[in-house]
């Protein structure tokens, strides 16, 4: 399991995305679909770089990003004034808070023995709760099946003691899988090793300062996160809630109020 | 008319004012050869829908073209049809003191398929680097070819 011990009962597992590794080959996005039989989201070339499938979604549950940028050292070969072109694959981040799983009425959102979230498809009412709490843009609804989909972290695969269909077809160990503790550990290792190397812009995004807590899928990034159009700080939006509770009951005295006030003038004056 | 490769007539070489930029073709990723084998599968066909040709911002400029538009590219041998990828990846060489545009065509496109587009070796026997191209915009292309859709789109 990428070099990662089998998880004992109760541990969580998690991904470790190196986007310093990724390759662009689109192998996860490939495996996955073709292990959970998903189709193919349309076959239309958007112009953004090479990647055709810009986003995740109900039927695209690992994708891959392409930056071009700037010339960056050690990302554009061996001519220091080649443009860089860095690749990163995106998944369901897992959140160790997750909105969409607060949001759904049904209990269709659920966490599993490893940790991971994950969305029953048979208990789904299309509501689309989720799709607007996810912090991050992950879970969308498919308008012909009426339900919601997203990464199931391939729970099926992990019940049987298997890794996740990316990770196992990831061919440069960019997508790492095993025990989130080790994992956190090889990050911090690997995050020595590019400093070390001079790659003083990497970063180990894993927003625990959040109200999400955490991510199940970390990833290892050069530069910014709004670079790979993922947000520094992602909030669950359960986060207003004491606020909206507090401007209601406010709200509730004052109309109470108002219409006593009324009801007493109206008295006076008749 | 000076011809250094004998094996090729049909062009001066160099600087045939006709074909004045480089074409150079390659594989991508999604792909395999020819792609009859992986045009057909809707996995892989959405990754690379559509034959593009790589072009610098530069001749993007020179030519008048933007991102998705259609351009056609000549070469002695034949005419292909693509939308243009408009990318700073694809950088003009200095030679001999002149600056000389490159464009690129991926190779992976033909008739049948999930995916369509024109084949790429129309434009010369086997896949190389071949220093005779000319771009023109699509709409002009009219003068060329009767038809206004991609010479690939066969019934």
């Amino acid at each position: 399991m990428s070099a990662m011990t089998t998880p004992a009962a109760g541990e969580r597992t998690a991904f470790l995305t190196d986007s310093t590794l990724c390759i662009g080959c689109k192998a996860c996005e490939v495996a996955c679909k073709e292990w959970n039989g998903i189709e193919a989201d349309g076959l239309n070339l958007t112009g953004f770089s090479y990647d055709n499938t810009t986003a995740l979604g109900h039927s695209t549950w690992r994708h891959v990003k392409f930056v071009e940028g700037l010339p960056e050292p050690g990302v554009g070969g061996n001519d220091p004034s080649m443009l860089s072109w860095e690749f990163s694959s995106d998944v369901c981040k897992h959140c160790e808070v997750a909105g969409c799983l607060e949001a759904c009425p049904t209990g269709a959102l659920i966490r599993t023995e490893f940790g991971g979230v994950f969305l029953q498809p048979d208990i789904c009412n299309g509501c689309a709760y989720c799709v607007v709490a996810c912090p991050f843009g992950v879970v969308q609804k498919n308008e012909q099946d009426g339900r919601a989909f997203k990464c199931t972290f391939c729970t099926d695969r992990q019940k049987a003691g298997m890794e996740p269909a990316c990770a196992k077809a990831c061919p440069t160990q960019s997508i790492k899988f095993g025990v989130l503790e080790d994992l956190e550990r090889e990050a911090d290792a690997r995050m020595q090793v590019l400093r070390d190397r001079g790659m003083h812009d990497a970063m180990f995004y894993n927003p625990v300062d959040t109200s999400v807590r955490g991510i199940h899928a970390m990833f290892i990034l050069r530069g910014e996160p709004e670079t790979y159009n993922l947000p520094p700080k992602p909030e669950v939006p359960s986060i207003y809630l004491k606020d909206g509770w507090k401007s209601a009951a406010f709200e509730a005295v004052a109309m109470v109020a108002a219409v006593a006030t009324s009801f007493l003038l109206w008295r006076r004056s008749s | 008319m000076k011809h250094e490769r004998p094996d090729n007539t049909y062009a001066e070489s160099p600087d045939d004012p006709r074909f004045p930029y480089i074409l150079t073709t390659y594989r991508l990723t999604e792909h395999h050869t020819a792609g009859g084998m992986s045009r057909g599968l809707s996995h892989l066909a959405e990754l690379q829908p559509e034959l593009f040709a790589e072009i610098s911002p530069e001749l993007a400029n020179e030519i008048g073209i933007a991102q998705n538009e259609w351009v056609t590219l000549v070469t002695p041998r034949g005419i292909v049809s693509a939308k243009a990828m408009v990318t700073t990846r694809m950088r003009p060489f200095l030679v001999d003191g002149r600056v000389i545009d490159q464009v690129g065509l991926p190779y992976h496109w033909g008739w049948k398929g999930l995916v369509t587009g024109d084949v790429e070796t129309i434009c010369w026997p086997f896949p190389r680097s071949r220093t005779c191209a000319s771009w023109r915009r699509r709409d002009w292309s009219a003068t060329w070819c009767a038809a206004d859709e991609p010479t690939a789109k066969r019934p």
